[in-house]
């Protein structure tokens, strides 16, 4: 495994991030602009299924879901960016293998809240729980993410 | 007193001492901010694309996306809070960054669109119905609102590499 994400830190790309003076900070405020956009529907919607925001329908909200596919796209390319920059690294890394998974389980929780709003309706329990659920991984991704600079 | 004076005094406030604290404060302050930022590009891309009317962002009804508005205000000042504390922490890191100083002029920016937004159009949008169109100034005023937020958190993540 080493060996692969040594080639993978050793590639084109990796170099390209890691050493050119602008390819970490271009890669890095595109990441920030994608989050923005994910999580920025992300937090509307699942405060919709805790009656916080309660006056915009979550059906309403489905409308910016490819807003929030388009940030999640930008996220996953420049995300690969950084990673390759880095490989080594960030394999080992615990807050970073926690951001991946969090990101896994915040994004299906997130398409159970939707699936149980269809159905139960918007503030049923099941609803409010996988919309909870799907809100706390999701800040944990941003959290864990942001940690990577500090362990 | 020269401006130096004064990111000084910043500096040496308790706000500066907090910020400079416990090795959990910055990276604290720092979550929180990214959450805060979330939460109010959230909420423009709400009120935004619907006013501008691209794809299905129309047919989101209009009075429940301006009801975003307070939310929209909460995550702002979340993120006034922790960067007015961010600053204290390092003012004169902070004062003399070019990035830094870009962020500060589009946040005015962004200010002044949003009250020309609030006195100008709000009051004519919240009658529209749903799917309706809303008038040109609007939708440019919600464009810049989108393109100067944008530019705000590209070049806050820009401070560490533009000095």
């Amino acid at each position: 495994m080493m060996e692969l994400f040594q080639r993978i830190e050793d590639s084109g790309l990796g170099v390209y991030i890691r050493e050119d003076p602008w390819g970490f900070a271009i890669a890095l405020s595109a990441h920030a602009v994608g989050m923005s956009m994910a999580l920025g529907v992300v937090m509307v919607a699942t405060l919709r299924s805790l009656n916080v925001l309660k006056q915009v329908p979550l059906q309403a909200h489905a409308n910016l879901y490819a807003v929030a596919w388009a940030g999640f796209f930008v996220n996953l390319i420049s995300g690969i960016a950084l990673y390759s920059s880095h490989a080594v690294e960030y394999s080992y890394q615990v807050v970073f293998i926690m951001k991946l998974l969090l990101i896994l389980a915040g994004g299906i929780l997130f398409k159970l809240m939707i699936d149980s709003a269809r159905k139960y309706g918007d503030s049923a329990g099941r609803t409010k729980l996988m919309g909870f659920l799907s809100l706390a991984s999701w800040l944990g991704a941003i959290i864990t993410g942001r940690l990577m600079a500090y362990f | 007193m020269t401006t130096n004076d004064f990111l000084n005094i910043l500096g040496d406030s308790w706000v500066g001492e907090m910020a400079r604290g416990p090795f959990w404060m910055w990276p604290f302050l720092e979550n929180i901010h990214f959450i805060g930022l979330s939460a109010l590009v959230g909420g423009l891309l709400v009120i935004d694309l619907r006013v501008i009317g691209i794809g299905p962002a129309k047919y989101i009804p209009m009075k429940p996306a301006l009801s975003l508005i307070p939310y929209v205000m909460i995550a702002f000042s979340l993120n006034l809070i922790t960067g007015i504390i961010f600053f204290c922490g390092d003012p004169f890191r902070y004062y003399y960054n070019t990035a830094f100083q870009w962020k500060m002029a589009l946040i005015v920016l962004a200010g002044i669109n949003a009250l020309w937004f609030w006195f100008g159009e709000h009051a004519k949008l919240s009658t529209l119905a749903d799917g309706e169109s809303a008038p040109i100034p609007a939708k440019v005023i919600a464009a810049a609102s989108l393109a100067l937020w944008t530019g705000v958190i590209i070049l806050g993540r820009l401070i560490p590499y533009l000095e």
